[in-house]
């Protein structure tokens, strides 16, 4: 919805993170950060 | 639906993500398939339930209640507005826009589904309609127009699919101004419309009340639709206690469409194909509504096509009318809803409460949460997972239950073949709502 679906949108088109998702799920802030921390190792 | 705010990925599934949807995708066929064996004739029944104890109905219809109760929510209502036009101006620190999007449109669907149509008693704008019509001396019960019946719930659902864009679509929604001023216009035109239609615009027009009734009516705790006493009784009673008329099915296309947009619009496709800006979104919004009306239809063609149709609910000789059939919608829409907002409702819902405790910065801790932060670890991802996957298996078996038993009391015969369609719609759209929100 409004605050964190934006924050997550924000965070995986910004050139950086390298975090990809499929085409067709929705993008929560959530899976943002658990794909964050599955990349740090 | 397509896709949830849930925090679930496909690891959080006990396994692959397109196995589950395969998997629920046969559970809603099987049950169809089980349904046309063994459910030879209607069983749903608006007057079934077990009576409350009278006492408990005394106190529950009491007008003394109502009046304390809608008190409570006024008092409220226009604190959230206060807060939102004079409160902090960013959007986590204030109040309103997290009340109005999370604990008030988001609570209202497991309040509804728990205890009934809880808006109606709750509503805030009955009592103010109240009050403007002592004032202005106009009949409360029929206002100074008559609303005429072909209206329908038309208003409801142009209020809805309204509320829809500006939550979804308005870029600047969850602002604290905007959201306070959305509010403020929200309630003086459905208290001003009530006042000039009288009360019974707040069944028929007043979003709100419409979507908390509908939903209210899969609770178990309901109406019993001849005598209106409060009975306990299986929730799928409920749908043949639904209210019909022109409209409905406006109603929960508005519903439905407006939650497939919400999960569109947050996937990576919809970000690097759709151009950003009002006119783009407004045309999702609109299009999703309307592939869900198109789903819809095709999927009742057969069932609203037959001829030879028992009279009654939406049916004439011409066959029964699409509207017959709007209410397999509602528990679509209510396991949509569940399955796109629990997250939500479970984790920022927290943030309405830490804020509530300091609704104006100026370092009060009324409620002892203003401190905290919102704890991630309140419930687990797999929770959030299966709670999305039964309720969106739950709401397309109730629908189907609700299709099945209305074909039975109003075509004739073996009504297996004219489902066929209907029962392809539910199997597929359960397939790809799961298969969507965990990324099959």
């Amino acid at each position: 919805m409004f605050a964190a679906a934006a924050a997550a949108k924000r965070i995986v088109e910004t050139p950086g993170p390298g975090i990809e998702f499929p085409a067709f799920k929705e993008v929560t802030l959530g899976d943002v950060k658990h794909e964050l921390v599955r990349k740090a190792g | 639906m397509f896709l949830g705010h849930g925090i679930g990925t496909r690891s959080d599934l006990p396994l692959p993500a397109s196995l589950a949807a395969i998997g629920a995708g046969t559970v809603v066929l099987i049950s169809c398939g089980a349904l046309a064996v063994l459910w030879r004739r209607p069983r749903l029944n608006r007057d079934a339930g077990i009576s409350l104890p009278q006492v408990f109905i005394k106190l529950a219809d009491a007008s003394v209640t109502r009046i304390l109760l809608r008190s409570g929510t006024l008092s409220l209502g226009l604190l959230v507005c206060v807060i939102g036009f004079l409160g902090p101006p960013d959007l986590m620190r204030n109040l309103a826009p997290w009340a109005l999007f999370v604990t008030f449109w988001v609570g209202l669907v497991p309040a509804s589904l728990l205890v009934g149509p809880v808006w109606r008693v709750l509503n805030p704008l009955r009592l103010v309609h109240t009050a403007l019509t002592a004032i202005l001396r106009v009949d409360p019960e029929h206002g100074v127009l008559t609303l005429p019946e072909r209206v329908g719930y038309w208003p409801a659902s142009a209020s809805l699919a309204i509320y829809g864009w500006f939550e979804l679509v308005y870029p600047r929604h969850a602002e604290p101004i905007p959201a306070a001023l959305f509010i403020a216009l929200y309630a003086a035109v459905h208290a001003g419309a009530a006042v000039i239609f009288g009360r019974r615009w707040f069944e028929r027009g007043d979003g709100f009340e419409v979507y908390s009734t509908l939903l209210g009516t899969l609770a178990p705790l309901g109406r019993r639709h001849r005598d209106q006493a409060l009975v306990l009784r299986n929730p799928l009673h409920g749908m043949e206690a639904m209210p019909g008329g022109p409209g409905l099915v406006g109603v929960a296309v508005a519903l439905v469409g407006t939650t497939v947009y919400d999960g569109m619009s947050g996937t990576v496709w919809w970000w690097r194909t759709v151009p950003p800006g009002r006119l783009a979104s407004s045309t999702g919004l609109v299009c999703s509504m309307l592939v869900i009306a198109v789903v819809f239809l095709l999927g009742t063609w057969s069932l609203t096509t037959a001829r030879d149709c028992a009279s009654g609910l939406g049916a004439s000789s011409a066959g029964p009318r699409p509207g017959a059939f709007a209410h397999i919608l509602v528990p679509v829409a209510a396991g949509y809803a569940l399955a796109h907002y629990f997250s939500l409702l479970v984790f920022d819902g927290q943030q309405a409460l830490i804020l509530a405790s300091d609704p104006f910065a100026s370092g009060l801790d009324l409620l002892g949460t203003a401190g905290d932060s919102i704890d991630y670890s309140m419930v687990s991802t797999s929770t959030i997972a299966a709670v999305q996957v039964t309720a969106i298996v739950l709401g397309h078996l109730v629908a189907a239950v609700g299709a099945h038993d209305r074909a039975v009391r109003l075509l004739p015969g073996n009504t297996a073949v004219r489902q066929f369609p209907l029962v392809t719609v539910m199997v597929v759209l359960t397939m790809g709502a799961i298969g969507l929100v965990f990324a099959a």
